[in-house]
């Protein structure tokens, strides 16, 4: 199956634009593996600082979205509500920083997500 | 057999659609209501709100008042059922805009109960751009394309603006001495001495620096008041611990550790892109 264009970018800076990058379909199978195994969350991802880092995203051209920030995991499939999820240890919010390729999230960001 | 009003409480001109719902539809809409009675009410935005504001049900022939709910159940009961939208008559595109509404009731509540700060009024710094948030917040063109930079010089370019990018001065390093100059190649002044008094000219502007990470901008308003747009959220007059910004070098700025400078920005000189 062709497994549709993904980005990803992490949500962390003001004045330049954020980290964005391609999500190679080994990755997303990664992270769509992931997803399943996490348990359901009755809360959103918790409201992040006005500046610094606030999260990472994943966004594919089929409409899917991912998020997850602090121990919280979101799938929107619009016009659908958010699926929440619990983000054990973040491992899925690692995941999505690990399909950047190397050198596209410098380690300061990585850092201040303290991941 | 029993029988469950529903009122989508979501319009304001026009009345509200009513859905009602029977027999099997009608027992699960109840089991849902008892155990939602038992939940600890969540805290929500007061009603009026434009838009979607919750569901009303009543049981027709009871005394009892209509119980105000925004159970996910229920909700999902009249989105996922497009027999009982499609009655109401009211367009193919309702189902889609309820779906829509819905969600945005919800994130509303989810950051609920917000604490308006008191936005004072005095005219402190005749020459300050207006505050006007809902202007650069459309959650659209202007808000995901225009950056601290833009707001601080109020210029928008629609392009994340970067110092120095305009004159072919961009920064090279992400430090005070490599991104003030850049400004200053924009036409901003150096204002250092400035001491967060306003100019007779112009605006006050501040840069912030998270060392090796970023910059930041942040404005000062007409009301002396400081207000700032980080990168492609919405507009805001609050720092990182929600309280209003009488001065960028005391707020709460998170990783923007280092305070650079205050400069000027003078209305029609400067070139930002």
């Amino acid at each position: 199956m062709r497994q549709p264009s993904c980005s990803g970018t992490v949500f962390i800076y003001s004045g330049r634009p954020d980290p964005e990058w391609l999500v190679a379909p080994g990755q997303l199978r990664l992270l769509r593996e992931l997803w399943e195994r996490l348990p359901p969350s009755d809360t959103p991802p918790r409201r992040a600082p006005l500046l610094g880092y606030r999260g990472c995203g994943v966004r594919c051209a089929s409409g899917e979205e991912w998020f997850a920030y602090e121990g919280i995991a979101s799938l929107t499939r619009r016009p659908h509500r958010p699926d929440h999820r619990r983000d054990v240890e973040r491992r899925f919010e690692r995941q999505i920083l690990k399909s950047a390729p190397p050198g596209t999230i410098p380690e300061a960001v990585r850092s201040a997500a303290k991941l | 057999m029993p029988s469950v009003r529903i009122t989508i409480d979501i319009f304001s001109g026009r009345p509200n659609p009513v859905v009602e719902l029977r027999g099997s539809q009608a027992r699960a809409a109840l089991a849902v209501l008892r155990s939602a009675g038992r939940e600890r009410p969540r805290a929500r935005p007061p009603v009026p709100t434009l838009g979607y504001r919750g569901l009303l049900i009543e049981r027709p022939g009871s005394r009892s008042q209509p119980v105000r709910t925004m159970h996910p159940a229920l909700e999902d009961l009249l989105t996922d059922t497009p027999s009982l939208l499609q009655r109401l008559a009211l367009g193919r595109q309702f189902p889609q805009l309820l779906r829509r509404e819905i969600e945005r009731f919800r994130e509303l509540c989810e950051g609920w109960p917000r604490h308006p700060h008191p936005w004072p009024l005095r005219e402190r710094c005749r020459c300050a751009p207006l505050y006007e948030p809902a202007w650069w917040n459309d959650a659209g063109q202007k808000q995901y394309n225009n950056n601290c930079y833009n707001y601080a010089c109020d210029y928008r370019t629609d392009t994340f603006a970067q110092p120095g990018l305009a004159a072919g001065a961009e920064y090279t390093q992400l430090t005070c001495a490599s991104v003030r100059p850049a400004a200053v190649a924009d036409d901003l002044i150096a204002a250092p001495a400035a001491h967060n008094r306003c100019p007779r000219e112009g605006h006050l502007v501040a840069l912030v620096i998270a060392p090796g990470i970023d910059f930041h901008w942040y404005r000062k308003g007409r009301n002396g008041y400081w207000s700032h747009k980080p990168g492609g959220t919405p507009v805001v007059n609050v720092d990182n611990s929600n309280h209003l910004i009488p001065d960028p070098r005391t707020a709460n700025r998170g990783m923007y550790t280092q305070f650079c400078t205050f400069m000027v920005a003078m209305h029609g000189h400067i070139k930002i892109r």
